[in-house]
């Protein structure tokens, strides 16, 4: 039986989830040094949260990670990169998702693929320069593999959950 | 999972190999000149076959650029993440250094023979 107060709890936890994982990311050295280059870890919880809470949550979710991960930790000139990455990594899942020849899988490759190449853009914008170039081959490839990574834990996250009855009729 | 999942991750796999290819395959040439952008504007002109140092200080963050032996780096910065630092060496035409934060680019380009030994403005 679903209540207004256990979504509001869901949101909530899910929300510190993925505030914690975003920055516990930050501490695992990765052997690419190339800027922008991470797990995307948090993406997970976002990923769940659409197919668990629905989309709107979601986004709440992501965007108010976003803004907390900012003014806690990384500060407002880097937070204008993962403000930049989320929306359009939302904007992707959202549409991908609706299609019905994609999984969540395909879903979660396709958010870090966006949320990397919106990044790179802003980043390639700001610095006023096409010499980032070199890193793209790495940064889609990077987001291939964490996007497959992020998807598979997704998954299995929405499965447990649902199971659990904490799931809701997407409309 | 699905069809459409296999496409994506085929078609991904796909343009990181095409990217790559097109980023490393052609042929490189050694640059001749070093060239520092700050904010987008041309700040210092810097020959590769003249060992120097350039310091871009500009409202508390700092960026050191050395040239030495042919190849340029970020020597030091204070920017928060170092990634510039980290990058290391370049020597090829159209290789960069980025500093992001900082907005500081070094970007190395195959220079030509002017009368002027660098510029620095």
């Amino acid at each position: 039986m679903r209540s207004q107060a256990k979504d509001v709890s869901l949101c909530a936890v899910f929300t510190a989830l993925a505030l914690i994982v975003g920055y516990l990311e930050h501490m695992l050295p990765l052997p690419i040094a190339a800027p922008g280059v991470k797990l995307g870890l948090a993406n997970v919880v976002t990923v769940t949260a659409m197919y668990v809470l629905g989309l709107r949550a979601a986004f709440a979710i992501s965007m108010a990670r976003v803004l907390l991960s900012g003014l806690l930790f990384s500060g407002m000139g880097a937070m204008m990169y993962a403000l930049c990455g989320a929306l359009a990594s939302f904007a992707g899942m959202a549409l991908i998702k609706r299609c019905r020849a994609f999984s969540i899988m395909g879903v979660s490759v396709a958010g870090a693929l966006l949320h990397n190449a919106a990044q790179y853009a802003l980043a390639a914008a700001i610095a006023r320069t096409a010499g980032l170039m070199t890193y793209l081959p790495v940064l889609a490839l990077a987001a291939s593999a964490t996007g497959v990574i992020v998807g598979y834990v997704a998954w299995t996250l929405t499965r447990r959950l649902t199971a659990l009855g904490f799931a809701h009729r997407e409309k | 999972m699905k069809v459409g999942d296999w496409v994506l991750i085929a078609c991904a796999l796909a343009l990181s190999a095409a990217l790559a290819v097109w980023v490393w395959l052609p042929a490189r040439e050694d640059a001749g000149m070093a060239n520092v952008y700050v904010d987008g504007e041309l700040r210092a002109a810097l020959p590769l076959d003249e060992d120097a140092v350039f310091t871009v200080s500009e409202d508390g963050a700092e960026n050191v650029i050395e040239v030495k032996g042919g190849r340029a780096r970020m020597l030091s910065a204070n920017c928060p993440d170092g990634y510039c630092v980290r990058q290391g060496e370049v020597r090829y035409d159209g290789e960069t250094v980025i500093c992001l934060p900082h907005r500081v680019v070094i970007e190395l380009s195959a220079g030509e023979e002017s009368g002027l030994d660098a510029i620095a403005g």
